[in-house]
């Protein structure tokens, strides 16, 4: 009967597959964390590339435009508490009245309330005709819509009765430029749809 | 494994034909579709003594947001376009946010003027500033017309006469006529990472190149030669001795493509190839154009650092492709280590890669058709033909060579010597 010797790769090739590894994780580890630190800085991206013509990031735009969004935004849960109140969107004298943001404290846009079925737009037309307009849209759904399946989000939001609605914001450059009235497609009047953080690209809606 | 290496690189008749046919499936029909200039909103910056001056041209098609007040035929209404264009040029003022160091500069004296044609406007803005003060900044953007992105060109010209030129066609930015060194190498240090990302012709090389089971020398020269390739023209552009035409920047990057295609076939029918560092260094030429590119649309950024641009953008280029090749080769390595059916799956990434570049030879010639340089049948037989010369006198010289430097081919994949983790 003949005697088989195996040998073992023995100690410098386990070693050497150890380094494969070490250095092949290293690499991976370093190249994710030289990406994170990129993408975390802000720089190294067009974020541009993630939105539409018509829409633009709040953190792109001038700090006084910023301040207004982050109002509109802030002032968005007490106007839904009125609305869930009171059954309607109130008017804008009645939203400064309770010191609801912007509409009592942004004395340099002219508030107006335009409806056209379930959507109602919240228009702010500036003083300073040089200055931007700005329009926040409330979009309830008409009735026998099937419910939105999105999750609660900067766009989505859900009513004290339960009502999923749909928000937008937008501003328009040349405020001075921009007609009082229903705006059915903003994006086809001048209109830059604004946001906090871009859309998720899942659950778009459309604009009735 | 080693063992099992020369075996492994003998070509077999049926690779090289397996090879063309995958690569080669799913190539489709074209169609060709028009292409038009796209329009531009020109700003002109000079400052001189305690004045900065500020000219920018619109094209009216860019103002569709402004809402101009026109008669039903679509002119505009002569008795209330001065001041609605007035509030345009204001609300421009305001958004360009000037400042001198953190400071924001007080509000300009504007002027506009409609071009005779009604198809442009002159926004003149005129800006009291500190005599001598060189750290103006000011924001941009793109503007919109039918849809679409404008891009915004802004050209400064400093005191001392000296131009520098900016295009915005992304996300709004501040632009400092004045920036620091280290504004300087961040903004390239990002550029060169945008490069990195978006390199797709490169990442095919890299699969490639890792495909095949190289010696590290070959792998390192192969590395070193598609650099080479690249540092020199993004050297010789950054020095303004190379300034391809958009339409020889669409030819080039055309041919980087189908360098990797070559590639591809080449890991399949004569892996062992000596003239793998010549493919390399004319793939690194042939996408230089496009990285050189990349680097000049922001040149102006650079202010007077332009050597700091210039390092940061190449290093970083530099040390991104070299991380990239280091860690496909490495767990290429790894996998193959596995046996001899990871070896095969290692090996037929190349197929899939040669495929993907097959692709954008196919797209880049559309684009070329479009442009009107070329009949797409014209390029695409141009280029086989020129790959098929090219490759023919190789053979041709490596056979008449083959006397001289028999037994001692440096690029030839010993088993002793072959990449094994």
């Amino acid at each position: 009967m003949s005697k088989q010797e195996v040998l073992s790769p023995g100690r410098t090739g386990s070693n050497r597959e150890r380094t494969s590894i070490l250095v092949l994780a290293a690499l991976i580890v370093g190249g994710i964390g030289i990406y994170l630190a990129l993408r975390v800085s802000g720089s190294g991206s067009d974020t541009q590339k993630d939105l539409l013509p018509y829409q633009v990031l709040a953190r792109t735009l001038p700090e006084t435009e910023q301040q207004t969004f982050t109002a509109i935004r802030d002032g968005l849960a007490d106007a839904e508490t009125e609305r869930g109140r009171l059954g309607t969107w109130p008017e804008p004298a009645t939203l400064a009245g309770k010191g609801i943001a912007p509409f009592a404290t942004r004395n340099s846009l002219q508030w107006q309330r335009f409806q056209q079925g379930k959507t109602v737009d919240y228009l702010g037309i500036p003083s300073d005709p040089a200055s931007p307009a700005w329009l926040l849209v409330l979009q309830e759904p008409e009735p026998n819509m099937p419910p939105d399946p999105a999750p609660l989000d900067d766009e989505h939001h859900k009513l004290p009765d339960g009502t999923r609605m749909h928000v937008y914001v937008w501003m328009h450059q040349y405020g001075g430029r921009v007609t009082p009235a229903f705006a059915a497609q903003p994006q086809a009047q001048g209109w830059t749809q604004v946001f906090r953080v871009p859309p998720n690209p899942l659950f778009l809606p459309t604009l009735q | 494994m080693s063992g099992s290496v020369g075996n492994f690189y003998r070509p077999a008749a049926w690779r090289p034909a397996l090879a063309a046919l995958l690569i080669l499936a799913g190539s489709r029909q074209l169609s060709a579709h028009k292409v038009t200039p796209d329009p531009t909103v020109d700003v002109f910056f000079k400052a001189g003594g305690n004045h900065l001056t500020v000219k920018v041209w619109l094209p009216m098609i860019a103002l569709g947001d402004a809402n101009l007040p026109r008669t039903p035929d679509g002119h505009f209404i002569q008795e209330q376009i001065r001041p609605a264009l007035d509030i345009v040029a204001r609300g421009i003022a305001r958004d360009l946010e000037l400042q001198e160091g953190d400071g924001p500069l007080p509000a300009p004296s504007v002027a506009t003027t409609m071009s005779p044609d009604e198809s442009f406007v002159a926004i003149d803005l005129d800006y009291l500033i500190q005599a001598n003060r060189t750290d103006l900044s000011a924001r941009f953007h793109t503007f919109r017309a039918q849809g679409q992105l404008v891009a915004t060109q802004i050209h400064y010209t400093s005191e001392e006469g000296r131009t520098r030129n900016f295009v915005v066609d992304g996300r709004p930015v501040r632009i400092s006529f004045a920036p620091s060194i280290s504004e300087v190498l961040r903004h390239f240090v990002d550029e060169a990472s945008d490069v990195l990302f978006e390199g797709a012709d490169f990442l095919l090389l890299a699969v490639c190149l890792i495909a095949v089971a190289r010696s590290n020398r070959a792998m390192g020269v192969a590395t070193a030669a598609v650099l080479a390739g690249q540092i020199v023209v993004v050297a010789l552009s950054a020095a303004g001795l190379l300034a391809p035409s958009p339409s020889a920047m669409l030819l080039l990057g055309t041919l980087a493509a189908s360098a990797v295609v070559v590639l591809a076939i080449q890991d399949m029918a004569s892996p062992q190839s000596p003239w793998l560092p010549a493919l390399c260094f004319a793939f690194g030429v042939m996408s230089g154009p496009a990285i050189a590119s990349r680097l000049l649309h922001d040149w102006g950024f650079a202010g007077s650092h332009v050597l700091a641009a210039l390092v940061g953008f190449i290093v970083t280029v530099a040390i991104g492709e070299i991380w990239v090749m280091a860690l496909l080769w490495s767990a290429a390595g790894l996998i193959r280590r596995r046996g001899r059916i990871a070896e095969l799956a290692v090996l037929s990434t190349a197929i899939f890669a040669g495929h993907a570049a097959l692709h954008r030879v196919i797209d880049q010639g559309q684009l070329l058709a479009d442009a009107g340089t070329f009949t797409f049948e014209r390029f695409m037989f141009t280029v086989t033909v020129g790959w098929a010369l090219l490759i023919l006198t190789a053979g041709i010289l490596s056979t008449l060579l083959s006397g001289a430097t028999v037994g001692r081919s440096p690029w030839l994949a010993r088993a002793s010597k072959v990449e094994t983790r």
